[in-house]
């Protein structure tokens, strides 16, 4: 059998929902008063601001972020995808009247290929250097976004994203977001809907992702 | 995938969702921290020194889905659903002692929980084995929920025809 | 047994993995009951697996009756709803009741995606209502669900509740109203009531061969409830059953003389399930040793409901090993015992009772 190409080396998620938010309430301590986080978490959590325009902290396994239209919370624990998800949904089920209208799940693999050879494959395989002949002298891809429709009845877009690593390690970031509309602007009924997808559909989000990540990871040969 | 130049390795955040918006960096909430005073502030900011320490890391081998069915003096047993092998169900009994004692509460029957098995690696890039075991949190139910089930009891009896 | 029943033969199917159970009834002319539902390995709902083995569609199935509404009596019900266009469905007199349909509406809030009871109960509801079919039967004891007179087509058939009473359905909606009331005030689920206080116990007579399905009833010492309660009613048919499904799994709980006494003919055939849940596993052996003193014709579905577990890294192998006190597969195909008999010759029961399937002896 031959030897797999390239590795997983680490995986992140994340969720982001667009909306219109209030950044000063998401302390650590209203997450952890609201049973969201664990009580240990929240008090060892690292606040780097809380603000009425912006709030980040990040606890053991999880760093939040929020602005006024966006909030953004993700982990690089593969343990804690399925309890990123619960944060996310139990934070929107608490603020149920805020309207939001766009949800992305976004899960970053980061690929360390075997050696120098596979990695360029890799990259030659995205964009074969051929088609540079006479534009650039050794192309090689800096970074690539590709876009699909969504397999389902929701509006949006699956768009899968792959970026070198620079620093002669032969790794690349590929990362897939899947991203679904489910309104033209904020709105609050668009929350419980939010909601109720990330519920429904987070199994066939994750497996999408693994499948779109392990057939990038395959290209390598 | 030979680069044309050499450039330093960044972090970055993949956010993908808006066309005009690239997302939050650290370098923007930077020069958003200068120009704001420190009266504005509800929590004063830890000392503005860049990003965040990265997380520790967890590589899973075995992950499984769990919900308690009993609980025991000092174990309690679950049925797990296999989510690297989909399609197998196990029993398993565990310690009490193995869950964290924030979650102790939340080990009741009908809890959910998630459970791997792999290494972690720490920022310094220590490994070691490991055993995550993490209680799922859901938001405690609101006056609002309660108050509200009547009236979806009588949407559900009007939408079947029970009781009519 | 590999083709389906005669039309003037009854079949009655315990289908049973270790969690749950599936009682498969040939109601004679090609008509079929199917109590409670469980799941295969493969995780579909076992009594369509074994009819689809045998040639038997789905349009064959006129009844379909949750016995009570834990998550091992109903995995798969809502499937067999869908699946069962001319279905008539049947359960408690207390589901009806808003004290479960809070429940019911409950869960559909709890944010969780796994297999409930009500969970299954809610499907189920919402299969009848979107395809335009009438909601449930709610049964309590003493009422004849159906009643088709002998023909050329079969040996006709009767269909009665035997439980709850009025008392039992009492005694759920205490339960009910506590289960929502106890909702802990740090996260959502819906509590497990022990007790089974509302099952649905079945006498069936298919033209001279009578059968009792015990679901999970048990006999808790009052006369107004459990089995006390069925042998006490003047309301119920009085044919001695020549064939009990045993309730509540063999367990001790569930044992009553005077049901082995009146309600049953002598050298009864039965059949039994196991259950794996928690620290209990049924029946016990005392448990299978007081059924075979009572019938030398008792059969368990399957003699182990574990399996070992599957293979896996070293490094998750190493960790099991310092970590669980105990770990086994649960997920096994259902065991099968099958009887059959022609309907005007009672008792005379021809069974197939393939491996993993065990005879009971004393």
């Amino acid at each position: 059998m031959a030897a797999v190409a390239a590795d997983r080396d680490s995986e992140l998620l994340s969720i982001v929902v667009l909306g219109e938010f209030n950044p000063a309430i998401f302390q650590p301590a209203w997450f952890a008063n609201e049973g969201l986080l664990r009580p240990g978490e929240a008090d060892a959590a690292e606040v780097e601001i809380i603000h009425r325009d912006v709030a980040i902290f990040t606890a053991e396994w999880v760093r939040v972020q929020v602005t006024h239209d966006r909030m953004h919370i993700r982990t690089e624990r593969e343990s804690d995808f399925d309890a990123l998800r619960d944060l996310v949904v139990g934070t929107l089920s608490l603020l149920r009247h805020t309207p939001t209208y766009v949800v992305g799940v976004n899960h970053d693999a980061t690929l360390r290929f075997r050696d120098r050879d596979h990695f360029d494959d890799f990259g030659w395989r995205l964009s074969p250097p051929e088609i540079w002949d006479g534009a650039l002298e050794r192309p090689g891809v800096a970074q690539l976004q590709e876009q699909g429709l969504r397999p389902d009845d929701f509006d949006g877009y699956v768009r899968v994203g792959v970026e070198p690593i620079l620093d002669n390690s032969y790794r690349a970031v590929v990362g897939v977001n899947d991203h679904y509309l489910l309104s033209p602007r904020p709105a609050a009924d668009s929350t419980g809907r939010i909601n109720d997808l990330l519920v429904a559909e987070w199994k066939a989000i994750a497996s999408r992702s693994v499948q779109i990540i392990t057939h990038m990871a395959g290209l390598a040969g | 995938m030979s680069p044309p130049q050499s450039r330093p390795a960044q972090a970055r955040e993949t956010t993908g969702l808006s066309g005009t918006d690239q997302g939050t960096r650290i370098g923007a909430v930077d020069a958003w921290l200068r120009e704001h005073t420190s009266d504005d502030f509800i929590v004063q900011p830890v000392a503005n020194r860049g990003p965040a320490a990265p997380q520790s890391r967890f590589r899973s081998l075995q992950s499984w889905e769990g919900r308690v069915i009993e609980v025991c003096k000092d174990s309690f047993v679950a049925v797990l659903e296999d989510l690297t092998m989909p399609g197998t169900e196990e029993q398993v009994e565990l310690d009490l002692g193995d869950v964290s004692p924030d979650d102790g509460p939340l080990v009741v029957p009908g809890a959910v929980f998630y459970w791997s098995i792999g290494y972690r690696e720490d920022p310094s890039g220590a490994r070691s084995r490991s055993s995550e075991l993490r209680f799922q949190r859901l938001p405690r139910w609101s006056s609002k929920d309660v108050s509200g089930i009547a009236d979806r009891v009588e949407a559900l009896k009007a939408r079947t025809g029970i009781g009519r | 047994m590999t083709g389906p029943p005669a039309a003037t033969e009854v079949e009655v199917t315990l289908l049973g993995p270790g969690r749950g159970e599936s009682v498969v009834v040939h109601l004679g002319g090609g008509e079929w009951l199917i109590v409670d539902c469980c799941a295969s390995k493969a995780g579909g709902a076992a009594p369509l697996i074994y009819l689809d083995g045998i040639g038997v569609e789905p349009s064959s199935v006129r009844w379909l009756v949750a016995s009570h509404w834990h998550d091992d009596h109903v995995r798969g019900f809502g499937q067999l709803v869908e699946r069962c266009p001319r279905a008539r469905v049947a359960q408690a007199a207390a589901l009806e009741r808003d004290e479960f349909l809070s429940l019911v509406v409950m869960a559909d809030d709890l944010m969780v995606d796994g297999p409930s009871g009500v969970d299954e109960m809610r499907r189920t509801l919402g299969a009848l209502a979107d395809s335009g079919r009438a909601h449930p039967e709610f049964v309590r004891a003493d009422q004849r669900l159906d009643l088709v007179a002998a023909s050329a087509d079969g040996p006709g058939f009767e269909l009665w509740a035997l439980s709850p009473s009025n008392e039992s359905l009492a005694v759920a909606l205490t339960d009910f109203a506590n289960s929502g009331a106890a909702v802990d005030d740090s996260r959502r689920t819906v509590p497990r009531p022990h007790r089974n206080p509302s099952a649905v116990v079945l006498h069936v007579r298919v033209g001279d061969v009578s059968l009792l399905l015990g679901a999970d009833l048990e006999t808790d010492g009052s006369n107004e409830r459990g089995w006390q309660a069925i042998v006490r009613s003047t309301g119920r048919p009085t044919q001695p059953a020549h064939f009990l499904k045993v309730p509540h799994h063999g367990s001790a709980n569930a044992h009553d003389d005077a049901m082995w006494a009146d309600l049953l003919v002598a050298d009864v055939h039965a059949g039994v399930t196991p259950f794996r849940g928690g620290r209990t596993s049924l029946p016990r052996e005392s448990d299978k040793a007081r059924i075979a003193g009572r019938t030398p014709n008792a059969w368990l579905t399957r003699g182990s409901a574990v399996a070992g577990s599957p293979r896996r890294p070293n490094a998750v192998q190493r960790t099991l090993r310092e970590t669980v006190r105990s770990i086994d597969v649960i997920s096994v195909d259902p065991g099968r015992v099958t009887m059959r008999c022609d309907a005007a010759t009672p008792g005379r029961w021809v069974v197939d009772a393939p491996s993993p399937a065990e005879r009971l002896t004393a």
